[in-house]
This record gives structure tokens, C-alpha cells and sequence, in this order.
């Protein structure tokens, strides 16, 4: 009876999801909302005014370093909450 | 003046320095006091940004030398810079307490863990209140996710290890539908800032409109499973109750709040009002607000241990924050928002004492708390002056919420709303008014006859007399702080 | 007719929402912890996968500049999508690694990694929970 149930409300989430892709845009195509002015100045400047080669890396390094910094707080706090709970010395200290 | 457009960066900043060098202090007692160091420092700077902001109105400042939305800003307004301040202030008289107090519960190997994940959480809820920017928000989002975890874990044993991992479990559920209603929002505008977001939406609106809804539906499950909205709030008795003391106070009293500012930011900021009278939002949040009230209430009265009623208690306060949001005026935003300063000043209070309670008397259950008042006069006296607050006597700040509230509702034309909130305030006072009574006014079990009155070291009843002192003021002459807030409802 | 067509070249997107979906239902219904993980982990992947595919376009190559001189912004990918994922990647695998040493303490607590057995045993062991 539970799976009965829980099939047809994942049945149910999936026609909305489903009718939610059929009005996304194309995919693929050059004329989607994400190719604007945002993505084109990245491509176009970015050897100019960050130096990189590669975009992605002029992108995650120098417009939204921001992003960068908190995502190495991630792992760094990931890894003090590992450490808190694994390790039998912890942090040395007293 | 112009160098306080800095400090909410600089104050993002201080707290992640503060935090990445606690692994290289020396000894316990620096680690404390730099966590008490930094996040007073914090304090004295959002002071200047509320003064800044109430003088010259709202400002954006670009993060890097990119202007948005080639790079990431924040946008702080007075809604931001209220928040901010009670974070960092909050946040200071909690580490004060856990000076004396976070060695007695977690383990010694963990305090300097412990200290390094408070401070990176404080830092990150300022964050997800200063952004500007929807991916920006998502990473402080995860970043609040894994610290507030981390902050029950250190404590090391068989309950909070259990508690934890349900809280992380359905915590990264509904990050899961935040990134999804991010790409989704990214697919349909092109962009990530907030306000170009809100700029292309009015455009592309009609063209995809159940991208829109499904984006909006994800984002309000997403929020509100992290801020405890009834019916998802299941997750929270256990989090809150197995955690350290000054842990639970800052869950309770910070975290939560801090995903609702983000909800609101979002809906305001991004959908705005257009979006938000398109779907159903005044009926689903006042439906659920009065559940959660009224359901939270009941379940509070059946607890017998004093931290869980405390972590049912939460889920009602913060149902009266999504009650004053489903009004849609400015009233009642004015309460919701006064609501946030109430609670997180209360419930940090009340927690803070019954950690005293446990720790100098051994007593968890309010059964035992039979004629404690002689043993421990000012701790509870101060947690009277909170259970007196959670209930609504005029006086305190809870008070003022709650007029807030119900005027707001009056305003909407909302009875319903307005009786919820009265019968609310009797069941509050079911579940609270019983510890203080029995605390003072009847005696003791035979096992323990009256002892010498605990004498409490300063740095644990400073803090929480400061708090009591507040929530008196406060309820005696709220307009400075209503006045300021009351500049923060524009879009009604 | 043309919707079907339109829904048969998303193909991806329909795949991704499949994903997250098949990622929601193994993280509610098992009750095995390392499941419970591995749930969390397609969940995060497909929208992922939604995320990037939405920065292809047809035809075009992969961000890396190459010929000095002047760069024309349309001959290549949309490059946002690709940096925002590099830090979605690294917060997925920052929370999997957090919930697997918690899974481990619990299983040398307990001796199991079903989460209905150890409240079987909290149970019976408390009296009241």
C-alpha cells in the first residue's frame, strides 16, 4: 500500500516536472537566454583583463572569486567537522 | 563615512580569518577569548553599518573590481543591516557565556573545532543576509549547512552523532532543491545577480510561466525545511536537544532566522510582489504559520524534559514569523521583524539557563525542578523574564511582537489570524508558566533539601542578564528599533 | 505534435529531472545510511547535469582561447555555467565526506548503518526518547 502510494506521487512529480521541460528552451540552440551579454564579455575580455587562457579559470578566479573563497571555506570546515568527529587526538593542544 | 560601505565585507571577512586560524592558537582559553575577540569586533562594526543605513538609505558594493553582474555584489539594506547586527551581537554574549561553559560539555580535543565552526557560521549567515548575488547565497547556504552540523557533532556522543546525521540528511535535501530552482531560474533569465533576475523576470515571465512556479515552489520547500516551517520541522526537537548548550542557542536562535531572511530576500527580491500574488502564498504561509502554532504548542505541552519544549517552543515562534509575513503589509513585516529580535534574544536566554540548570543541579526534567529558585536565584530569575517574554506580557518585547502581529492583521482583515495568536498565548503560558512556578513557589523533593544559593562566575550571568535587561527595554520603548525596521517593508 | 518534438530534443533535461527524482526517492525511502548517501550524491549530479547542459550551443568549441588577436564570442560555450559547477562539486563532496565519517562513528556506536535499527536500539535502550 506504501509503495502503491509513493509511486503515484513520484508518477505525479514527474508529469510536472516533464511539462515544465516542454516550454524550457531548445536545447542547444544559440539563441537560449543564458548566451547574453553576461557570457559574452567573459569570453571576450577575459584574456584582457584577468590573463587567462582558459575562461572557466578567469571566471572562478578573478569575476567571482568570491564564490571561490567560500568553496574553500567548505572544505575547511568540512574537514575540521571530519576531524572532530573521527580522530581520537583531535587538534593537538590542551 | 564612506569607509563603512567596507564593513560588511571586512566583517565576512574577520570571521573567516578568526576562524581558519584556530587550529594554530596555543591553548583552549586563547581560542575563547578570540572567538569573543572577533565577534565583538563584528559587533561594534554593524553598529556603524545600522548607522550608516538609517542616515544615507540603502547601498551595493561590489565585491571585486566588477560590477554586477560581471562580478558579485551585496546589497545591504535595512532589513540587511538589521539582521547583521542582531547576528554579530547575539553571537558575542553567546561566546562570552561559553567561556565558562564549553568546556564542561564538549570534549577537550574539540574546543578549538568548536570555536573555528562558530565563528565560520556566523561569518556565513552574515553572508547569506549581506548578498546580492543567488549563487553567492547558495555556497553561504551550504557553508551555514555543514557548521551548524558541525556545531552538534563536536559534543561526541550517541545522541548528537544521531541527531546530526538527520539534520545533515534532509538539510542537503533541500539545498539539493535550491540549486535546482537556481539552475532553473539561470536557464529561463541569464543571470545570477538578484536584481537583473528581477529585471529579465518581468520580461520572461509569461513566456515560461511553470518554470517560474516550479522555481518559486522548490525555493519555498528548499527555505523552509532549513528555517523549521510546519510541516517540516520534524528534524528539530532532536537537533536542537542533543546539542550543547551554546549550540542550541545559536540554532535556535540565529540559524533559523537567518534562512528566513534568505527566503524573504529571495521572494522579494528576485520574484517580487508581481510573482508573489500569482501563486497562493497568503493562504499556504498562513495556513501553515497557524499550524505551526497551534500543532507546535501541543507538542511543546507534552515534553517533559526542559531542552526539547525549548526546541518545540522555536517552532512555534518562528510559525508567528510566517504568520506576519503571509499578512502582506507593512505592519506585519514590521512584526515579523521585530519577532526575529525577540526570539533570537528570548529563546537564547532560555537556553543558556537551562544549560546553567543542568550543569550546576544535574536536573534535565522539569519534574525536578521543584523549589530551585533558592538554589539558583539569578539564573532563574532571568528565565523567568523570558518565559514571561515567549508568553506575551506587556513589558517584554514578546509583547510587542505580538501587537505587531495582530495589528497587522487587523489591518489585512485577518480575524483568524488574530485568534490564533490569543489562543496561542494561553498555550504558551500551559507549558512555560509551570517551571517558574514550581521553581519558586514549591518545595523541594526530600533528596535534596535547600543548599547554598550557586554562586555564578561573571562571564556565565553577564551575558544573560544583559539579555534580560534587553527584553525589558525593549518591551518598554521599542520605537528607536521600530522605527528603523518599519524602512524595510518598501515593496508593500 | 511539435511539443513532442520540442520534448524529444530536451532530451537532456528530461534525463536530468529523472535523476533528481530517482536521487529524491532512494534519500526518503531507504532507511540504509550509505544509501541514504548515494541518494543525495544523483540527486546533486543531475542538477548538475541540468546546469551544465544548459550552457551548450551546437556546433561551438570548448572556452579555451586559442590564436592571439581578437577573440569572437561566437565560436565558443557558454563558459558561466562549467565555474558555477566547479564549486558545486566541491560542496557535494565536502557534505558526502562529513556524513560518511558520521556514518562510520555510528556504525562503531551501534554495530549497523540502518538508521530504523538504531532507533530500534536507542529505543529499548532510553525507555523514553
Amino acid at each position: 500500500m506504501k509503495r502503491i502510494t509513493v509511486g503515484l506521487l513520484l508518477g505525479a512529480m514527474l508529469v510536472v516536472l516533464l511539462s515544465t521541460v516542454s516550454e524550457m528552451p531548445q536545447f542547444g540552440s544559440p539563441s537560449n537566454p543564458t548566451h547574453n551579454y553576461v557570457s559574452s564579455r567573459y569570453v571576450g575580455k577575459s584574456a584582457l583583463e584577468t590573463g587567462a587562457v582558459n575562461v572557466v579559470t578567469g571566471i572562478i578566479l578573478d569575476y567571482r572569486a568570491f564564490d571561490t573563497f567560500g568553496e574553500a571555506t567548505v572544505i575547511f570546515v568540512a574537514a575540521l567537522a571530519v576531524v572532530s568527529v573521527l580522530a581520537r587526538g583531535g587538534l593537538s593542544g590542551d | 563615512m564612506e569607509t563603512v560601505r567596507n564593513f560588511p565585507v571586512l566583517i565576512i571577512y574577520i570571521f573567516f580569518i578568526g576562524s581558519f586560524i584556530q587550529p594554530l592558537v596555543r591553548n583552549v582559553r586563547i581560542s575563547l577569548l578570540l572567538t569573543v575577540a572577533i565577534s565583538a569586533v563584528s559587533s561594534a562594526a554593524s553598529a556603524a553599518v545600522v548607522y550608516y543605513v538609517r542616515t544615507n538609505g540603502d547601498f551595493l558594493f561590489d565585491v571585486a573590481p566588477w560590477s554586477a553582474p560581471w562580478g558579485i555584489e551585496l546589497s545591504i539594506g535595512t532589513l540587511e543591516a538589521f539582521v547583521i547586527a542582531v547576528i554579530c551581537s547575539v553571537g558575542t554574549l553567546i561566546s562570552i557565556y561559553g567561556i565558562g561553559m564549553v568546556e564542561k560539555e564538549i570534549p577537550a580535543r574539540n574546543i578549538k573545532i568548536y570555536n573555528a565552526l562558530f565563528l565560520a557560521l556566523l561569518g556565513s549567515m552574515t553572508g547569506i543576509a549581506a548578498t546580492g548575488d543567488i549563487f553567492n547565497m547558495y555556497v553561504f547556504i551550504e557553508i551555514t549547512s555543514i557548521t551548524a552540523c558541525g556545531i552538534i557533532s563536536v559534543k561526541d556522543d550517541k545522541k548528537s552523532i544521531e541527531a546530526t546525521v538527520k539534520y545533515l540528511v534532509y538539510s542537503s535535501l533541500a539545498s539539493g532543491c535550491i540549486l535546482l530552482a537556481i539552475a532553473l531560474l539561470y536557464g529561463i533569465t541569464g543571470n545570477l545577480n538578484i536584481r537583473y533576475i528581477h529585471h529579465h523576470l518581468t520580461e520572461v515571465m509569461y513566456l515560461y510561466p511553470r518554470n517560474v512556479l516550479l522555481a518559486s515552489c522548490l525555493i519555498i520547500v528548499g527555505f523552509g525545511l532549513k528555517a523549521a516551517m510546519f510541516p517540516l520541522h520534524f528534524w528539530l526537537p532532536d537537533a536542537h536537544s542533543s546539542a550543547p548548550t551554546t549550540s542550541s542557542a545559536v540554532l535556535s536562535a540565529l540559524v533559523l532566522k537567518a534562512y528566513s531572511v534568505g527566503l524573504i530576500k529571495i521572494l522579494t527580491g528576485v520574484f517580487g510582489i508581481v510573482v508573489m500574488s500569482l501563486l497562493p502564498l497568503k493562504t499556504i504561509l498562513m495556513y501553515l504559520g497557524s499550524g505551526a502554532v497551534l500543532i507546535g504548542s501541543l507538542l511543546a505541552m507534552t515534553q517533559s524534559r526542559i531542552k526539547r519544549m525549548l526546541a518545540y517552543s522555536s517552532v512555534v515562534q518562528m510559525g508567528y514569523i510566517f504568520l506576519a509575513l503571509s499578512l502582506f503589509n507593512r505592519t506585519g513585516f514590521t512584526g515579523a521583524l521585530f519577532q526575529i529580535l525577540n526570539h533570537a534574544l528570548t529563546k537564547t536566554l532560555l537556553f543558556l539557563s537551562a544549560g546553567n540548570i543542568k550543569y550546576y543541579t544535574g536536573k534535565e526534567s522539569i519534574e525536578q525542578l521543584k523549589g530551585i529558585g533558592y538554589r539558583m536565584p539569578v539564573t532563574m530569575a532571568v528565565f523567568s523574564v523570558g518565559a514571561l517574554s515567549m508568553v506575551g506580557l506587556p513589558m517584554t518585547s514578546g509583547f510587542n511582537s505580538k501587537w505587531y502581529i495582530g495589528y497587522g492583521a487587523i489591518e489585512a482583515g485577518k480575524i483568524g489570524v488574530l485568534i490564533v495568536i490569543v489562543i496561542s498565548s494561553l498555550l504558551n503560558a500551559a507549558y512555560y508558566l509551570p517551571v517558574v512556578v514550581s521553581a519558586f513557589f514549591r518545595r523541594p523533593s526530600p533528596g535534596d533539601e535547600i543548599q547554598q544559593p550557586v554562586n555564578l562566575p561573571w562571564f556565565t550571568s553577564v551575558p544573560m542578564i544583559v539579555m534580560a535587561v534587553l527584553i525589558i527595554v525593549l518591551g518598554l520603548y521599542p520605537d528607536p528599533v521600530i522605527n528603523f525596521i518599519s524602512g524595510a517593508a518598501k515593496i508593500f | 505534435m511539435s511539443s513532442v518534438v520540442h520534448l524529444a530534443n530536451n532530451y537532456i533535461y528530461i534525463a536530468s529531472f529523472t535523476l533528481f527524482l530517482i536521487g529524491f526517492s532512494i534519500l526518503l525511502l531507504n532507511s540504509n545510511l550509505i544509501k541514504k548517501i548515494i541518494g543525495m550524491n544523483i540527486m546533486d549530479t543531475s542538477v548538475f547535469l541540468l546546469f551544465i547542459s544548459q550552457g551548450y550551443i551546437k556546433g561551438r568549441k570548448a572556452p579555451i582561447l586559442e590564436g592571439g588577436g581578437s577573440v569572437n564570442p561566437a565560436e565558443y560555450v557558454n563558459p558561466v555555467p562549467s565555474a558555477l559547477i566547479l564549486t558545486g562539486i566541491v560542496v557535494a563532496v565536502s557534505v558526502t565526506a562529513f556524513l560518511l565519517a558520521l556514518t562510520v562513528k555510528l556504525y562503531n556506536l551501534y554495530g549497523t548503518v540502518d538508521m530504523d535499527e538504531i532507533i530500534e536500539i536507542r529505543r529499548s535502550v532510553d525507555g523514553n526518547s
